[in-house]
């Protein structure tokens, strides 16, 4: 693909991902810190969005594993996923937890934000894998 | 409506600068690595924004430029492959333990301190 098309692509999976994330937030109702709130609430929409998308990331990283040339990559993984899944968000949000003075709430928020993620992502690894085999 | 366009315009150009700065650093460094440099300068505007603008001007640089250029699915699929690696390595298991506790408490402690960081600047600037 050619260079230029390729961030195109990227760009438009980017915008779905990162508006999906902002709808996830909206929908939990807990408006976070992205969005103004600055409650030091427990950020479970940007955990849930990150966990998700470790899961959908270790599923496509095997099903799109021999699809290197094609638009799918660049638009699902580096696109969609790299623009839901959030690292500023989650720090913004552990420092805001700091700051009100919820240290064991932050390390719990990003403990089990790194926990949950990397099992979500072996185990995203794991199904696809088998759903490939069979 | 204006609130979503800014969203959607900030990550049009966030995810694409990732995937240049990916290419970029990717040459001389690892995976973990660029995408730790990726989060931490993210973070830096994230911290920054906060303390500097409000309103829709915000959500664009917070929600959709930091937001879209950050990225954990990346980072947590970047960490899976670097623990399996770690296992064919032939380290002892304390030193495996060891080194995956120090990259998770680098790989999020240096993106926390840069939200800091940007934050403190946004009051000095």
């Amino acid at each position: 693909m050619h260079e230029a098309n390729r961030l195109v692509v990227i760009g438009v999976g980017g915008v779905f991902g990162a508006l999906s994330r902002a709808g996830i937030s909206e929908l939990f109702g807990t408006a976070s810190i992205e969005l103004g709130d600055q409650s030091a609430a427990f950020p479970w929409a940007t955990l849930t969005v990150n966990v998700l998308g470790a899961l959908l990331i270790g599923v496509l990283a095997i099903a799109l594993v021999a699809d290197r040339e094609s638009f799918w990559r660049p638009l699902l993984i580096t696109g969609f996923l790299g623009g839901f899944t959030t690292f500023s968000a989650l720090a913004l949000e552990a420092a805001d937890l700091i700051d009100h003075d919820k240290w064991p709430t932050a390390v719990l928020y990003l403990g089990v934000t790194v926990g949950a993620g990397l099992l979500a992502v072996q185990l995203g690894i794991r199904v696809a894998q088998r759903m490939v085999k069979s | 409506m204006i609130t979503i366009v800014a969203i959607a315009i900030g990550a049009f150009i966030g995810a694409p600068l990732r995937a240049l700065v990916e290419q970029f650093a990717s040459r001389s460094r690892s995976a973990l690595t660029t995408l730790l440099i990726i989060n931490s300068l993210g973070s830096l505007v994230a911290g920054f924004s906060l303390g500097a603008f409000s309103g829709d001007l915000r959500i664009f640089l917070i929600v959709g430029l930091a937001g879209a250029f950050t990225t954990f699915s990346g980072w947590a699929l970047a960490l899976a492959e670097f623990s399996r690696d770690l296992v064919k390595s032939g380290y002892s298991r304390w030193a495996r333990f060891t080194r995956l506790g120090i990259v998770i408490v680098a790989a999020t402690g240096i993106p926390l301190i840069s939200v800091w960081l940007g934050w403190l600047l946004s009051q000095v600037c």
